[in-house]
């Protein structure tokens, strides 16, 4: 009887495949160096306070085929009519099509390539900032050792993206390359970004990306994660921003399916007068399980956070909100508030909350509240009294109750996403 | 049109009324008043289908439907509308949105195309002029946010669109002041005709000098202790609800006072 190999000693073939690219010496060093951390720290388990209502075992069970190169069939997306900026990445590489370098119209000042080459080049930006943020967290080492591709994007000074870009993720069947990538936004410079994950098809994935944000002097991001998953697939997404004076970063994360979803949205308020609003919505059904990790740092002065977070939750899933939100000493004038609601819509579902403030600064505004529940039978009544059937005024409430976060978001890019909304609760039948 | 016969209705199993007996005819309107906690809800909402309030007894016969055996929504569509006494929020659906599902559902249910947008906008503007509400209420979520003589005026605003059958409206006279009462009253006018009925719950005869009913019933502990003409109205304006209870003492509740 053979022993099951544990799922940290499993990468070694793809470590040796990513260890002989063509790369500088120092990154593949790093990548040695995380590796054996990975390797040594082993992954997280419950006694860990960060993954207490996260169990990895279905990831450590999971029968993932080592790294496929097959063909992954890339999905229509709605958000295609959004812009034409868009950059696929299947199964971990991107597509030759269209490379990187003929997207059209690009203004000057904004550099787009692979992360890959903007390293090999040694752009300052991106060696400054490279794994600065990422940390030593196991996924993150992982993510360090393995990454094979991804998207490294430079905005110089007062530089504004005009339309968005838009970043496909399509995960193949096993295990799924991880995806790295770096944003270096200049002074004044402003971007929005809209990151879709998805599955290729209903085969169990495993998949991981790494999101490093730095934001310069007054530069605004709006970083919008969309997540569909098949009821197999098993996604680990760290999302880590700086923001500098001033800065604006607006992130709104949709979350639907999933066997196994863990996103850590970690920010660094690291200048004075830097704000962030942040909207996450979990669609959940099945029996899918969906982890949002959120860590506010306000490191400094003056700084603005708004934490919004609702789940909508059928069959037997569950959603587990994890909201630390760290006053520095000297923050002072920070105002940060958080809020949680979660919708039960069966007696199977569940939804964790847990707010931690740790707040070591006077003269601050913190406030955080949770609540979950059903629907509220005084609506629905309300509703039915007019007519409505009861399928109907449901579906018409729990919408309601979902599109609240897309108010965080520039209302040019509201439709869309309220469509994708809509459709996604039609399908699953939410109500 | 409407026969409610020995009506009992318990809620969370505590009995609130015990025996209500009217009977509405096309063409008339009837006022309930009586005092706070009297039942006067109680029986708009089991009317309506709330959840909740259980017909213990009695019958309800509406249009020759029976009543009680039908959803809240079958009631709406078949022409029953309540004017809510505290309109509820509903924060994201917006108005307008709410008001066309409703039309639409009855529409359908009556066999008449679905009203398109541009229809159904010049329906509804030409109802805000009458009732001097800002078309920006239609683009608010459902009363969220709107002032007490907001949400009243909302009420009647669906009513005056869906054109019921039936109108039970539950204290849609309180809170308001006397200009925003007159343009209540206009509409729930219009709205008169021999093919319908209107239920006017209300705790005081201001709004009866507006809307002239035709039988006024008094409602107490859960049954009704008199009715009426007018005439009875302007006796409670004067005298209060006092003189009911002093007078109950000596008659049989309910029994004599049934129409
Ligand atoms: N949800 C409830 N649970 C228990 N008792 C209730 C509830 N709602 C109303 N009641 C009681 O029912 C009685 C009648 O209330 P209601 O119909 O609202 O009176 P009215 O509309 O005439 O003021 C009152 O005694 C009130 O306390
Ligand atoms: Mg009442």
């Amino acid at each position: 009887m053979s022993t099951p190999i544990s799922f940290t000693h499993r990468f070694d073939a793809d470590f040796a495949r990513v260890a002989a690219l063509p790369q500088p010496a120092w990154l593949s060093a790093r990548r040695r160096q995380s590796y054996a951390r990975f390797q040594h720290q082993g992954l997280p388990s419950a006694c860990d306070e960060d993954w207490k209502y996260t169990s990895l075992a279905a990831l450590e069970r999971a029968p993932l085929a080592a790294q496929e190169m097959g063909e992954v069939r890339i999905p229509a997306s709605g958000f295609d009519a959004l812009t034409p900026w868009r950059v696929v990445f299947a199964a971990g590489r991107s597509l030759p099509a269209p490379p990187l370098d003929t997207l059209a119209d690009v203004p000057a000042g904004v550099t787009l390539m692979p992360l890959a080459q903007a390293l090999a080049e040694s752009r300052p930006a991106a060696m400054q900032y490279f794994g600065s943020l990422s940390g030593e967290e196991a996924f993150a080492e992982f993510n360090s050792a393995l990454w094979g591709d991804g998207l490294y994007l430079e905005l110089a000074p007062n530089v504004t993206l005009t339309q968005p870009l838009y970043l496909q993720q399509v995960a193949g069947a096993g295990i799924t390359t991880p995806l790295r990538h770096l944003l270096v936004l200049g002074e004044n410079s402003q971007a929005t970004l809209i990151q879709h994950s998805l599955s290729g098809d209903g085969a169990a994935h495993f998949s991981n990306s790494v999101n490093e944000c730095v934001l310069g002097r007054a530069a605004r991001l709006t970083h919008i994660e969309v997540q569909e998953q098949n009821p197999q697939a098993l996604l680990f997404t760290r999302n880590l921003a700086q923001l500098g004076a001033d800065s604006r970063y607006a992130h709104l994360a949709l979350s639907a399916g999933g066997a196994l979803t863990r996103n850590d949205l970690t920010l660094r308020l690291g200048g004075q007068g830097a704000e962030c609003r942040l909207h996450g919505l979990t669609l959940g059904g099945g029996r899918s399980h969906t982890d949002q990790h959120i860590f506010v740092d306000h490191a400094l002065p003056g700084g603005t956070s708004r934490q919004l977070y609702k789940s909508v939750l059928w069959e037997r899933a569950r959603c587990v909100f994890n909201g630390r939100v760290r006053v520095a000493p000297g923050a002072t004038k920070t105002d940060a508030r958080q809020a949680n609601r979660n919708l039960l819509l069966s007696q199977d579902a569940e939804a964790d909350s847990k707010p931690q403030l740790e707040i070591f600064a006077d003269d601050v505004k913190c406030s955080h509240g949770s609540a979950t529940g059903g629907l509220d039978d005084a609506q629905l009544f309300y509703l039915r009294a007019r007519g409505l059937d009861q399928a109907e005024a449901r579906a018409l409430l729990v919408e309601a109750f979902a599109a609240e976060v897309l108010n965080g978001i520039d209302a040019s890019l509201r439709p869309i996403l309220a469509s994708w909304l809509h459709a996604k609760l039609e399908t699953h039948h939410a109500a | 049109m409407l026969y409610i016969k020995n009506l009992h209705v318990a809620v969370e199993g505590k009995p609130i009324l015990h025996g209500i007996d009217l009977y509405l005819r096309g063409g008339e309107v009837h006022a309930i008043m009586g005092p706070n906690g009297s039942g006067k809800s109680t029986l708009a909402l089991a009317l309506a289908g709330r959840e909740g309030y259980d017909v213990t007894e009695g019958s309800v016969n509406f249009m020759g439907l029976n009543l009680l055996t039908m959803a809240p929504e079958q009631r709406a569509r078949e022409g029953l509308f309540l004017a809510f006494q505290y309109p509820v929020e509903v924060p994201g659906v917006a108005n307008v949105q709410f008001l066309k599902s409703a039309l639409n559902a009855r529409r359908v249910h009556q066999g008449l195309p679905e009203l398109d947008a541009m229809d159904f906008l010049a329906l509804v503007k030409e109802q805000l002029l009458q009732l001097g509400l800002d078309e920006s209420l239609l683009y608010r979520s459902v009363n969220e946010g709107f002032s007490g003589g907001e949400k009243k005026r909302n009420e009647i605003l669906q009513m005056l669109i869906l054109a019921p059958a039936l109108a039970i409206l539950d204290e849609t006279d309180s809170g308001l002041d006397i200009d925003a009462l007159k343009i209540v009253a206009a509409g729930v006018n219009r709205l008169r005709d021999p093919q319908r009925a209107i239920l006017l719950i209300t705790h005081y005869q201001r709004l009866l000098d507006y809307i002239r009913p035709d039988h006024v019933h008094v409602l107490d502990h859960g049954r009704i202790v008199r009715s009426g003409g007018p005439e009875l109205a302007q006796k409670l304006e004067a005298q209060g609800y006092g003189w009911l209870d002093d007078d109950l003492q000596q008659t049989i509740p309910g029994e004599e006072t049934r129409p």
